[in-house]
């Protein structure tokens, strides 16, 4: 997958994306994997990560995604007792980056500046969502994983958010995956659609194949 | 190797944003959390009170024995023949406080005037040797020494009416070959002991002074006082008895025990001691299994509440491991906030333990306390409660921690 790249699943609700998404962002163990390994960019090591979850070694995963992966849950999935400034600046912070003024340039762009200094409670739910946009690209992760962000909201806030979390991840030059069932919105701004298999055999298990495009 | 030193380097910062994340959080929730403090505080407060009480009537039972220099008496019954080399031994022991020889198993006496006083009074007055040290002698009395300077008992002072710094004249009679003799011996007042250190009439002098009464008293010569009488005893002479008070009341016991082993019969109050120790003991066991019963039935309450906070939380966890924190960073949470609880519930049970204290010593210590306050902690009695709180409160959160390690990452994620 090119660095900078875009790209989206797309299914019924139930067809596995999330899960997908889950076993991409290394939250979710695999029952079984052929070959599963993990590049996060150019020149960077490659890290096989089937051989880190056999020896469930989890410190190696969590660093790969604090460095590599920022993550949009379906609902915000923000910290209430943060305010919105710090849940922003929390990735950073893990981190030990410098936290400057991240936040206050990210809510500008997200058009949250007003409620930097609430907690998520006091926030709606669209507002909520650019938050946890922010907390995702706060640290500048080559990669944005971002899991239905918009499923919650009104459709006219929908498409507005769908077009900042787009322009930033362009602005940034970071890769995009995306799952969605909003086909039309993928269209608008070219995404790649993933080919992915998913058969579930039975109800404990399934299997997804990805196709090298 | 880099890696591993920033690692190490990074740990630090890492923690304390756990512990900055987890105190927020605690704060955020802060009806849970009060909740949490209340319960931990109304198990602690009744258990201070009561180890206070414990503490507070066994100090008061304690206390006069520690103070009162006569429950340190090792005194021996009979007479015996100790030499010097016995009481060099004797003064070299460590359980050893002051130990002084007597001429006689009885005491000797002699009459005493004041020549100054209106009164004139005369008094026949037993004889206590003493020395520096003398433990039931203090500072301001002046220590007895040579032939001249002498500590009176408050009952003889008052009865001659002499205050420290007045003479006193000491007189000896002794009939020999069928006359009768007498000499008079000057004497000062260094100071008047107290009640507490000998409730009858009592002179405390030096050894030489009382040695030298004795002689006297046994038809001998005593050249140093220029009195005249038979040969004068050897120098180097044994005594009948002795005064010997041990360091701590704790050495009594002990110290019986060896005289005992030497063939010397003594009466001490290691009774009276083995009483209110025995009674310590006994309600220390008491204590101790009330509070552990207290503090085991808290901890199964606390690990519970504990687990279903944890259980609650999960989704939060789950997005902190989303972020990129460690499993056992994680796992940090429930063990902070349990020291959190600890430590806030502590400082409301000592507040409230300070409050119940004061009414009780107000209520109860003229009636039961004999002056004496009825409850009481030393300050490091608080401290090892904080201790002993702290880690029941982070070992009844391991169960929740080790629930957060068992979760997987993705857990909660789609509530």
């Amino acid at each position: 997958m090119p660095r900078g790249a875009k790209l989206a699943l797309i299914g019924e609700s139930g067809s596995g994306k999330s899960t997908l998404l889950e076993l991409l962002a290394m939250i979710l163990m695999p029952t079984r994997a052929r070959e599963f390994s993990f590049s996060p960019g150019a020149g960077a090591p490659v890290s096989d990560l089937d051989g880190v979850w056999s020896r469930r070694a989890s410190d190696a995963l969590s660093e790969l995604r604090s460095r590599h992966i920022g993550y949009v849950l379906q609902h915000g999935g923000l910290l209430p007792y943060l305010t919105v400034r710090r849940n922003i600046e929390l990735p950073r912070l893990l981190l030990g980056l410098p936290v400057g003024s991240v936040a206050e340039d990210l809510a500008g762009k997200l058009g949250i500046a007003q409620q930097l200094d609430k907690l998520p409670s006091a926030l709606s739910v669209g507002q909520r969502q650019r938050v946890a946009i922010g907390r995702a690209l706060a640290h500048e992760p080559p990669i944005v994983i971002a899991d239905e962000p918009t499923a919650a909201i009104d459709p006219l806030n929908a498409r507005r958010i769908m077009a900042l979390l787009i322009d930033l991840v362009e602005a940034y030059g970071l890769t995009l995956i995306l799952a969605t069932h909003a086909h039309e919105l993928v269209r608008e701004v070219g995404f790649t659609l993933l080919p992915h298999e998913i058969e579930a055999s039975d109800a404990q298990s399934m299997t997804v194949t990805v196709q090298h495009g | 190797m880099a890696d591993d030193a920033a690692r190490d380097g990074g740990f630090r910062r890492r923690f304390d944003l756990c512990a900055r994340l987890a105190f927020d959080d605690y704060r955020h929730e802060w009806v849970v959390s009060g909740c949490a403090v209340l319960a931990l505080a109304a198990v602690l407060i009744p258990l201070l009170v009561l180890f206070g009480l414990k503490y507070g009537i066994i100090t008061n039972l304690l206390d006069p024995l520690i103070e009162n220099p006569r429950y340190r008496e090792v005194a021996p019954i009979g007479s015996g023949n100790y030499e010097s080399g016995w009481f060099e031994e004797m003064r070299d022991r460590n359980d050893v406080a002051f130990v002084v020889p007597r001429t006689r198993s009885l005491a000797a006496s002699i009459r005493l005037r004041s020549p100054d006083s209106d009164i004139g009074r005369i008094i026949d007055i037993e004889l206590i040797p003493s020395a520096e040290g003398d433990p039931v002698l203090d500072a301001s009395t002046g220590v007895p020494s040579g032939f001249t300077d002498v500590v009176l008992a408050t009952t003889a002072a008052e009865k001659l009416a002499v205050a420290a710094g007045d003479r006193l004249e000491g007189i000896v009679t002794r009939t020999r070959n069928g006359r009768q003799e007498s000499e008079r011996l000057p004497m000062t007042v260094t100071g008047i002991a107290p009640i507490t250190a000998f409730a009858r009439d009592g002179l405390f002098v030096s050894t030489g002074l009382i040695a030298a009464v004795e002689d006297f008293l046994d038809g001998r010569a005593v050249p140093a006082l220029d009195w005249a009488g038979a040969e004068p005893r050897p120098a180097d002479r044994a005594f009948a008895g002795f005064r010997l008070y041990a360091r701590a009341i704790d050495d009594v016991g002990a110290l019986r025990r060896d005289f005992i082993e030497q063939g010397i019969a003594v009466r001490t109050s290691v009774a009276d001691i083995e009483l209110v120790e025995r009674l310590d003991r006994n309600l220390g066991v008491v204590y101790w299994i009330i509070a552990l019963i207290a503090i085991s039935g808290y901890c199964v309450s606390f690990a519970t509440s504990v687990w279903a906070n944890v259980d609650r939380k999960r989704r939060e966890f789950s997005v902190l491991r989303l972020i990129g924190f460690r499993t056992r960073e994680i796992v940090w949470f429930p063990l902070l906030q349990a020291a959190f609880t600890a430590a806030f519930g502590w400082v409301l049970a000592v507040a409230a333990f300070l409050a119940v204290q004061g009414t009780l010593n107000a209520l109860f210590a003229e009636t039961i306390g004999g002056g004496q306050p009825v409850c009481r902690l030393e300050l490091w009695h608080l401290l090892v409660a904080l201790a002993l709180t702290l880690v029941a409160a982070i070992c009844a959160a391991i169960a929740g921690g080790r629930r957060i390690a068992h979760l997987e990452p993705s857990i909660g994620l789609r509530d």
